[in-house]
């Protein structure tokens, strides 16, 4: 092999490695040829002479390697979580497309929504979920929640002391 | 055609249990069929809507592509789309199902 050919055949090896994946970088992520043709090196077997072991690193980065280990081992498991989220997701939107497509029948209507009682406990219910909605999503405060259970329980002693009022004056000879 | 309805509502109606059996079966699987193939015309253009919709929002995407892989978004969400709506039909199924069991009662 000529001393031409040689040095184009070096030049192709360090480009094509320089293209690859497996791309040696220092410590500063900058690429350097000592850390490619160490890379070339062990790559064909032999000992690297000028290669020098990289100093024991202090305990703090110890820790965030041990740390980012971690991560990429709960990462599926970050995943999964992503995975259960979408499917409650896609269960809560196409059940609630179920349950509208069977209130479109009046059976059903009549069925849920004939007594005034279960009436009420349905807007309680609903009442109670849209507080601990506008509560998650931050739009409410603590106090003005307290404030709105308080005035509803208010409203709720009115009514029963009313109720019991009207009763007493019913049963009057 | 009036002839053909005629036969059949002179038919007399099957008798054995098995016969009885086999005619429920096909009506059920008749009646699949046809939600089948009105779940699958139907997802199509939802499935568009909603794709449209996730590659308008690029972190849903990404988060969307950390489930369901990079590629073929549109055959992955229109399968879902499939899938959910057979299962809203189900709810809807059962809701009635049960209204009629105990209004019955």
């Amino acid at each position: 092999m000529s001393l031409r050919n040689g040095i184009f055949l070096g030049i192709l090896v360090l480009c094509c490695g320089r293209n690859s994946n497996n791309v040696r970088a220092d410590e500063a992520g900058v690429f350097t040829i000592a850390g490619h043709s160490a890379h070339l090196l062990s790559s064909f077997g032999m000992p690297d002479d000028n290669h020098v072991e990289p100093a024991p690193k202090p305990e703090s980065e110890a820790e965030a390697d041990s740390a980012g280990s971690i991560e990429q081992l709960l990462e599926s498991i970050t995943n999964y979580r992503y995975i259960l989220l979408y499917i409650l997701l896609a269960v809560t939107i196409f059940g609630g497309i179920g349950f509208i497509i069977a209130f479109l029948s009046p059976e059903t209507r009549m069925y849920f929504f004939s007594d005034q009682a279960v009436r009420n406990f349905y807007i309680l219910i609903l009442f109670f979920f849209l507080a601990v909605l506008l509560r998650l999503l931050q739009i409410v405060s603590d106090s003005i929640l307290f404030f709105a259970f308080a005035f509803g329980m208010g409203v709720g002693a009115c009514l029963l002391a009313n109720s019991i009022v009207a009763r007493q004056k019913r049963d009057l000879p | 055609m009036s002839s053909t309805s005629n036969n059949n509502s002179t038919l007399a109606p099957p008798k054995s249990p098995l016969l009885k059996l086999l005619a429920s079966l096909q009506k059920f699987i008749v009646k699949e069929f046809l939600w089948i193939i009105c779940g699958a015309l139907v997802s199509v253009p939802i499935t568009f809507i909603a794709v449209r919709f996730i590659r308008n929002h690029p972190t849903l995407l990404v988060d969307l592509q950390k489930v369901i892989g990079p590629d073929r978004l549109f055959s992955k969400t229109y399968l879902l789309i499939f899938c959910g709506l057979y299962f809203a039909r189900i709810v809807a199924g059962a809701i009635q199902a049960y209204t009629t069991m105990n209004t019955q009662k």
